[in-house]
């Protein structure tokens, strides 16, 4: 404060300081105005603010939680959300950074509940808190966070009325009636897939599919077994899916590389390309860009026909950090944030705007919109629900950078720059030095 | 007037400027040295001496090999570029007939840009549906030579070099005018009545009074091709796979990203030594040359 | 070195001249152009932008900017990128010509070794330090705050500082220091009422060419100011490109306002870059 007097000296500063009381008022220091006397105050004994980090990736999601911050900090008198802004890039990532240079937040969007709850960063659920929802991932007896999403379904989310022009088949029984329907989108004289390769996470979308179709389905416990020595990535089915990958990737539009996740709703609805394989995340922020695209939306089958599917329990949700649950008035403002967040009006609004499943025991009723009810469909006939392979727990658990580490290699493997056998080696080679701290296999039995 | 003893006054004044530069450059710098035998991660406070672990692990794994080739390559593009359009545009600018401050001020214009500016605006241009290069070679009617430019991984590193030597080409040209504004113009104009074509006056005259300029302009801008950061993170991020990541990028990512703060010191000093090394290098290089010539 | 401009004796226009010239224009174009793109896209809409990346916008319109201004705290992230360069550089030109002075005017065997030692300092990456560096911001209490990276700003201004004034005060004659110390002037007093006058074009450029790495600079204050709001204008811009990836238009607009200061002080002041930039490299 001292300085900024100080610096108020300089002729411009003086000049733009002017401008900032003027109009730049609307970031920090809200709460001291406006009417109070409509507010709830009584739930914290001292006035509280806290720091919020959530993945604002997705500018759905971002929308969304900064309505429903907005929402929370005007309801309530003594308690205060501030928002901290994700950088971009890698989530978890972001979080890692944040962690290293201390600056962990006071309650924050936790991806990895795993890794954090072993470092002893997150506090647990409240009781309450915890039974407001069907089902929770839990550690030690204890659930660390309060999903708000349901597991994100994939699938191809596809230009419908150009399918229907074209006579393309919209509901495929094989992997090969798929890659048909690539090879006729194709012929019809569009490029038949987009993906967003400039953000790393977003690689993991074909990968774990392919993954659960050629490793999953014939050994659930392949990681596990990765601890062991039981298994490795050299093997016949893990080799598989990089083939697959690179099978694939010939239908992909030749950009994907340099391509953001972010850019993909225009590539669609600006007819770069029919099909891109996301969550239904995706809905709404098609209908927003082009409330007029038809969106369409199917399961890739495996290759033997079963529909496998990201379902289940998550382990991304709310989290306090344990740091804060020292103070009473946190614990007390982030059960509150909870069971605000979670109430009818506002979680209502929160699954229609980023089309999420909702988690509750007693969900509000949704208006769904009719890809996202093809989803769910979907859900429910799935020959195969399992969580995302670096969502797994456990002795399943993967080693915290093993996930970045192999979407590099995948891409260097669909790029060309390395061979499927260089691949494999390298990943095997990867997973020894990652996991002469981390195994969690090994861990136990010693 | 000079004074061998060294009084209050004397410390008084630089005493300020002292404490700043050890405090805040040195000081970590030495810490550095310690941290990078520990297995630090930034945040818990019990540090682990683990010897020379980082180091046997930098020196036995690809990524830090690939890093350094990446590092190289790129070091030794923008040098050569850099150095081969400021003297180009140097030239032009001394030559030209009208305009000449006019030019010189616009090649300087990317100089003052901000790296994650200029990355952003070059990671657009080269945008592989979005961008304008692909557009015009659309409009043209070749789309065959359309690329994805900085998603390809045998192209990725010269286009962020390219973004590099178009805002760095400008500085160097600032001091290769300076130097060339100090040939003595009678040396020319005696070269020219003895008949003497350009490129031999260019070639014997020109390129020996500038020499110190090439070694200025080397140092500096090998040095700071070492030390690229902004546009790699604004363009791409190391990638596609780890094909734009260099030595620095390294460095940050296991730093920050993965949390291995000692190892991530433990590069730095690697870099360190390849900045020396290569200072004395050139040095040694480009000073005997400078005498031959 | 402007003023040397070389006296040529010319009669007519030659060919040559003429090929020179469209030459020299021509590279001038490919060299602004990115530039000007980046100018003309923030009055742009992002469907403009995507669907004709080289044509000039149907409407020239402020909407991008209002946009900008309304959705994000930029307004934040320019005063912090005006406080940090502007607090900075007055603390720099406090500093850092008294350091100068001392190793030049009263040079001793320890000052002249100190000299050394700042020059030797400028080889050492900001990378290699960060590290450490930050620990130490934590245990000073200056980290996450704005007097963080001022401190940095000032240390790492230290060496190519020296440099630059020194080279200029060897320029500076001793008599007039002589005059003010016969008339009873204190060394402090000498210094800042008779000798640091004399050095303003050396000041200038210490101010433009150091301001403007200030003002570009990423890394730190991305790392080191606290992300409750925003940092400065270059981190939003890069918060922006991983945030908005799809909106183009709000990031032409936060490129054109980082832009926009550099480039008024660079027409304004451009012979200070000039001298500044060939002083340090005659010297280095």
């Amino acid at each position: 404060m001292k300085k900024k007097r100080l610096a108020a000296l300089g002729l411009c500063m003086a000049m733009c300081a002017a401008a900032l009381s003027g109009c730049g008022g609307g970031s920090g220091e809200k709460t001291a105005s406006g009417d109070d006397s409509s507010k709830i105050s009584g739930i914290v004994s001292q006035p509280t603010e806290m720091t919020f980090i959530y993945a604002d990736g997705d500018e759905g999601m971002k929308e969304a939680m900064d309505t429903i911050v907005e929402r929370f900090n005007d309801t309530y008198a003594d308690m205060t959300i501030r928002v901290e802004r994700g950088n971009g890039g890698t989530y978890p990532e972001f979080i890692q950074t944040k962690d290293s240079i201390g600056e962990f937040p006071d309650m924050l969007e936790m991806r990895d509940p795993a890794v954090y709850y072993r470092a002893g960063k997150i506090a647990p659920l409240s009781d309450d808190i915890r039974d407001l929802f069907e089902s929770v991932e839990e550690f030690g007896g204890q659930a660390y966070t309060a999903p708000f999403s349901g597991n994100n379904v994939q699938g191809i989310i596809y230009n419908r009325k150009f399918f229907q022009e074209h006579n393309i088949n919209e509901a495929p029984q094989t992997y090969d009636d798929f890659i048909q329907i690539c090879e006729d989108v194709k012929a019809a004289g569009m490029t038949p897939l987009c993906v967003g390769g400039n953000d790393l996470w977003h690689m993991g979308f074909w990968f774990n599919k392919f993954y659960t179709d050629e490793v999953i389905t014939e050994n659930p416990d392949f990681i596990a077994d990765m601890y062991a020595g039981k298994t490795k990535w050299s093997d016949d089915n893990a080799r598989a899916v990089f083939q697959d990958m690179i099978d694939l990737f010939q239908y992909v539009d030749t950009g994907w590389a340099s391509t953001p996740d972010a850019q993909l709703t225009t590539m669609l609805i600006s007819n770069k390309a029919a099909m891109l394989f996301s969550g239904t995340h995706m809905f709404s922020q098609i209908a927003e860009a082009d409330p007029d695209f038809d969106i369409g939306w199917l399961p890739v089958p495996d290759k033997k026909g079963n529909i496998n599917l990201v379902g289940g329990a998550v382990p991304t949700g709310w989290a306090l950090s344990a740091e804060a649950a020292k103070d009473e008035n946190k614990q007390k403002m982030f059960d509150e944030w909870c069971r605000f967040f979670f109430n009818d009006e506002n979680y209502k609004y929160f699954c229609e705007k980023i089309s999420c499943i909702p988690t509750l025991k007693e969900n509000p009723d949704l208006d769904v919109s009719e890809p996202m009810q093809l989803a769910l469909d979907a859900l429910d006939n799935a020959d195969l629900k399992v969580n995302m392979w670096n969502g797994q727990l456990g002795d399943n658990e993967l080693p915290p950078e093993f996930r970045n580490y192999c979407y590099k290699v995948v891409t260097e493997v669909i790029q060309g720059t390395k061979s499927v056998d260089a691949a494999v080696a390298e990943l095997d080679k990867e997973w020894a030095n990652e996991t002469v701290d981390f195994n969690p296999v090994k861990n136990k039995e010693s | 007037m000079k004074k061998k003893k060294l009084d209050w006054v004397t410390v008084g004044f630089l005493s300020p400027a002292f404490v700043f530069f050890v405090l805040f450059i040195i000081v970590p710098a030495i810490a550095s040295v310690y941290y990078s035998f520990t297995s630090w991660d930034g945040v818990s406070p019990d540090v682990k001496f683990i010897g020379i672990r980082n180091y046997v692990e930098i020196f036995t794994s690809k990524r830090f090999y690939n890093a350094l080739k990446n590092t190289v390559i790129l070091t030794v593009f923008i040098s050569l570029f850099e150095n081969f359009f400021a003297l180009v545009l140097a030239l032009l600018v001394d030559h030209v007939f009208r305009l000449k401050n006019l030019f010189r001020s616009i090649f300087y214009i990317p100089v003052i840009l901000s790296g994650i500016v200029s990355g952003f605006i070059w990671k657009t241009i080269y945008n592989y549906n979005f961008g304008v290069i692909n557009s015009i070679l659309g409009a043209m009617g070749k789309d065959g030579m359309k690329k994805d430019w900085i998603g390809d991984p045998k192209l990725a590193l010269i286009m962020v070099g390219i973004v590099l030597v178009w805002k760095g080409a400008g500085y160097y040209m600032i001091i290769y005018l300076a130097s060339l504004q100090g040939v003595p113009t009678d040396l020319i104009e005696a070269a020219k009545i003895d008949g003497a074509n350009p490129w031999q006056i260019f070639r014997s005259i020109t390129v020996p009074l500038i020499s110190g300029a090439f070694t200025i302009n080397f140092t500096l801008s090998l040095i700071n091709g070492l030390k690229v950061f902004d546009q790699i993170s604004v363009m791409t991020d190391g990638g596609p796979g780890f094909a734009t990541e260099t030595i620095v990028y390294l460095l940050y990512k296991v730093g920050f990203g993965e949390g291995r703060q000692g190892y991530g010191t433990a590069v730095g000093i690697v870099l360190l030594f390849l900045i020396i090394l290569l200072n004395a290098v050139q040095q040694k290089f480009l000073k005997s040359r400078e005498v031959q010539l | 070195m402007a003023k040397e401009t070389k006296i040529r004796v010319r009669e007519r226009v030659r060919v040559s001249d003429i090929i020179l010239f469209i030459l020299t224009l021509c590279l001038a174009v490919l060299f602004v152009i990115p530039v000007v793109f980046a100018f003309i896209s923030a009055f742009k809409t992002n469907g403009e932008i995507l669907a004709n990346p080289l044509s000039l916008p149907a409407k020239w319109s402020l909407a991008n900017f209002f946009d900008l201004f309304q959705r994000t705290d930029f307004f934040t992230a320019t005063w912090h990128s005006l406080f940090l360069t502007i607090v900075s550089e007055i603390l720099i030109i406090f500093i850092v010509p008294m350091g100068a002075y001392a190793i030049e005017r009263r040079s001793t065997k320890v000052t002249r070794m100190i000299y050394t030692f700042f020059l030797a300092g400028m080889m050492i990456p900001f990378h290699l330090y960060m590290f450490p560096l930050f620990k130490e911001m934590k245990l000073f209490g200056i980290y996450g705050k704005l007097s963080g990276p001022i401190c940095c700003y000032i240390a790492g201004s230290v060496a190519f500082g020296s440099l630059l004034y020194c080279s200029f005060l060897k320029g500076v004659p001793l008599e007039i220091e002589e005059a003010a110390r016969i008339d009873g002037c204190g060394p402090f007093q000498t210094f800042w009422q008779v000798v640091f006058p004399l050095l303003g074009p050396c000041t200038a450029s210490m101010i433009v060419l150091n301001g403007l790495g200030i003002w570009n600079d990423f890394l730190m204050p991305y790392l080191v100011l606290p992300s409750d709001r925003a940092k400065t204008i270059n981190v939003e811009v890069y918060a922006f490109v991983g945030q908005f990836t799809a909106r183009w238009d709000l990031i032409f607009a936060g490129t054109v306002i980082s832009m926009v200061p550099a480039l008024i002080i660079y027409v304004l002041l451009q012979k200070y870059f000039v001298k500044g930039i060939t002083a340090g490299a005659a010297k280095g």
